[in-house]
């Protein structure tokens, strides 16, 4: 897995996230745009089947307690359907790309 | 009261636009209806009075006709193009055919003539504004309607969502996402319990409940009242809500007899039930350590078990023996059945059974080969609702399935409680999930075991509570915390992997044990469905992806366990 910046506020992430290290991966990235003033973050998914409970609890944690708007674009449709189950297609503002 | 108040109270909640350019009549008529509207706009022209018109919600005009820059005619003209409704008093002492005819083509409501008697203005004002007050006030009563109904939907749906919340919690499942271990004569049979509730309104006629009542002794209840809806609910929640309660004082006297729960429970719903009314129950008690079942069904769909002997199989359809519960005394009887050689067992009400296809077909004829198909509840609706049209009927469906004994891959795993050691383990066991599944089904399942395998390693071997969790997450002290706490941890997390071939397919089984103190297992109920928590989704990540998951007793081992396809493998 790959996190990349490919925007101002845009971070791409390919390949399948599973892992501690992917999770690291995406704080660290998502981390780095913030720390330059960002406060909306798009998340750009366009391999992943599912998402470690781990970087969902990270995102929320920016969108309820640093106020950090987040927008996800999801290809798999297992990973948007993972999404909807959890309630997390609203407050993440996830869509399909 | 006179009858300038009596106007007053018609008029004082209307805006009017007052349009004349003598000075000396502006003077005088606003003064004479001062006091009677909410407020009034004074122009003193046509194009100042089309401004002002233009710029405020008016609910009367009165205008005069002949004024420098724009007539009072010309404005009306104007003043028509964007509104059609609101009355218009003409001040006029000029009469004419031609004028009067284009004044009433133009939708000017009164005539008063100039100058102005003050009576006929009253009047005029009266008659115009009569159809502005019943315009608004239907508009009023539209909107109080509106209201209404977004309150009283609001109120039905806190009420569904009380009343949804209430019935689960009727239901008592001591088997929610636990297996069943029964060890006897030096060996180890594993039991799995899954079910599905799929109510067809929110109020549901049926009901179910799974008890421990003994050492590897289960007590399954199943209820499905006459009719539907509303009333056959209140039967089906009285009916669980006293069993329930007995099962809960026979636990406390120490013995659960089947006789007396049945005999306890008819003296009671005897009383409450209409004449006319019928109840089907299921009351099933099953011994796993001693192989046996005894049950009384009254009037339910047969239960199925599948025997496997070697490689023979077997369907057997244990029909109801008895009739419907009814108000009337029936003499009643309970059999038993052994289960030794039974490795599956499904309960269920008839809103499964006697559900039809869109081709009149109904689902009984297809259930008894899903069965043996299935492993799970799940998987069963699965290939229920594949052929099926919506359900008609409230569904329930409980599904026990016995671990088959002998694997054909068995493989254990130990690692320390190390974040390290547990992507080690995950590239592991991704290895071996290669050799018998596609490589995406092979990723999408290892999302689902590093979700327990992490759920092991931060709650179980370091004690990780779910509420300081969120608070490190909050401060961002998460990591740190986990890495502090590794370095001086020294559990241990067992993993085992087995895979076992099932039909056409491989049944695969991850076991995850750590060495932490354990948790109750219900907690899960309330895990996972507020989008503003920041944890508590592994579990249900899991259970979304696998066929089913279950805990052991302690809540310190938890087994996946997912139905891999053979024609997806890669030569395993």
């Amino acid at each position: 897995m790959e996190a990349k910046l490919t925007g101002a506020s845009e971070i791409t992430i390919t390949g399948n996230i599973q892992s501690i290290d992917d999770y690291q991966a995406i704080k660290d990235t998502v981390r780095s745009v913030i720390t330059k003033g960002a406060t909306q973050i798009t998340l750009k998914i366009p391999d992943s089947l599912s998402m470690p409970s781990s970087v969902i609890g990270f995102l929320l944690k920016l969108v309820h307690v640093d106020n950090v708007g987040i927008n996800m674009l999801v290809k798999d449709e297992r990973l948007y359907n993972l999404m909807e189950i959890l309630n997390l297609v609203s407050v993440l503002n996830v869509k399909r790309f | 009261m006179n009858d300038l108040e009596k106007l007053r109270k018609i008029t004082s909640s209307l805006t009017v636009l007052y349009v004349e350019d003598e000075e000396i009549f502006r003077l005088t008529v606003k003064r004479k209806l001062s006091g009677l509207f909410k407020e009034m706009l004074i122009a003193k022209n046509g194009i100042e009075g089309l401004e002002k018109f233009r710029g405020n919600l008016i609910d009367l005009i009165i205008t005069d006709n002949i004024m420098p820059e724009m007539s009072g005619l010309d404005m009306i003209q104007e003043i028509r193009k964007i509104d059609t409704n609101t009355p218009i008093i003409l001040l006029t002492g000029f009469i004419d055919t031609e004028f009067l005819i284009r004044a009433i083509n133009l939708g000017v409501t009164q005539f008063v003539a100039k100058p102005i008697d003050f009576k006929n203005l009253y009047t005029a004002i009266e008659i115009a504004t009569q159809r502005v007050i019943l315009e608004n006030l239907e508009r009023k009563t539209r909107e109080q309607e509106l209201e209404l109904l977004k309150y009283r939907e609001k109120y039905h749906f806190q009420q569904q969502e009380r009343a949804l919340k209430k019935e689960l919690n009727i239901i008592k499942n001591d088997l929610y996402l636990k297996k069943i271990d029964i060890h006897k004569d030096g060996c180890h049979v594993e039991w799995h319990c899954s079910h599905i509730f799929k109510p067809l309104d929110i109020i549901s006629g049926d009901s179910y409940s799974i008890r421990e009542i003994g050492q590897g002794r289960y007590f399954i209840l199943l209820v499905d009242a006459m009719g539907k809806g509303l009333s056959a609910s209140v039967t089906t929640i009285l009916s669980t809500s006293y069993i329930n309660h007995f099962v809960f004082k026979a636990k406390q006297q120490g013995e659960f007899r089947l006789e007396e729960c049945i005999d306890s429970y008819y003296n009671f719903i005897k009383e409450e039930l209409l004449e006319d009314e019928i109840v089907c129950l299921s009351f099933i008690d099953i011994d796993f350590e001693n192989d046996k079942m005894r049950y009384a069904t009254f009037s339910e769909p047969p239960i199925l078990l599948l025997k496997e002997i070697d490689r023979d199989r077997e369907v057997l359809k244990i029909r109801s023996n008895n009739q419907p519960i009814m108000k009337f005394p029936i003499p009643y009887r309970i059999d038993e059945v052994s289960i030794k050689d039974v490795t599956k067992m499904l309960f269920y009400s008839d809103g499964l059974n006697e559900c039809f296809s869109g081709n009149h077909v109904i689902y009984d004829e297809h259930l008894e080969r899903d069965f043996c198909r299935s492993y799970s509840a799940k998987e069963l609706f699965g290939y229920f609702g594949s052929q099926m049209d919506t359900p008609t009927d409230d569904i329930t469906i409980i599904f026990f399935n016995k671990l088959p004994p002998k694997p054909a891959l068995q493989r254990d795993i130990t690692i320390n409680s190390c974040l390290g050691e547990i992507s080690k383990a995950t590239e592991e066991i991704n290895s071996i999930l290669s050799n018998f599944t596609s490589s995406s089904e092979a990723l999408v399942l290892m999302s689902a075991i590093t979700e327990l395998l992490f759920n092991a390693y931060e709650h179980g071997n370091i004690d990780l509570e779910a509420t300081e969790k969120r608070k490190l997450i909050a401060q961002d002290l998460y990591e740190d915390y986990l890495k502090r706490q590794e370095a001086t941890n020294t559990k241990r997390i067992h993993i085992k992997i087995r895979i076992y071939p099932y039909g056409d397919c491989w049944m695969l089984l991850i076991t995850i044990a750590d060495e932490g103190k354990g948790f109750d297992v219900r907690t899960l109920l309330q895990c996972g469905n507020d989008c503003s928590e920041f944890s508590g989704r592994g579990v249900k990540i899991a259970q979304t992806i696998a066929d089913g998951i279950y805990y052991s007793h302690k809540g310190n081992e938890v087994t996946l366990i997912k139905k891999l396809d053979k024609e997806a493998d890669n030569g395993g």
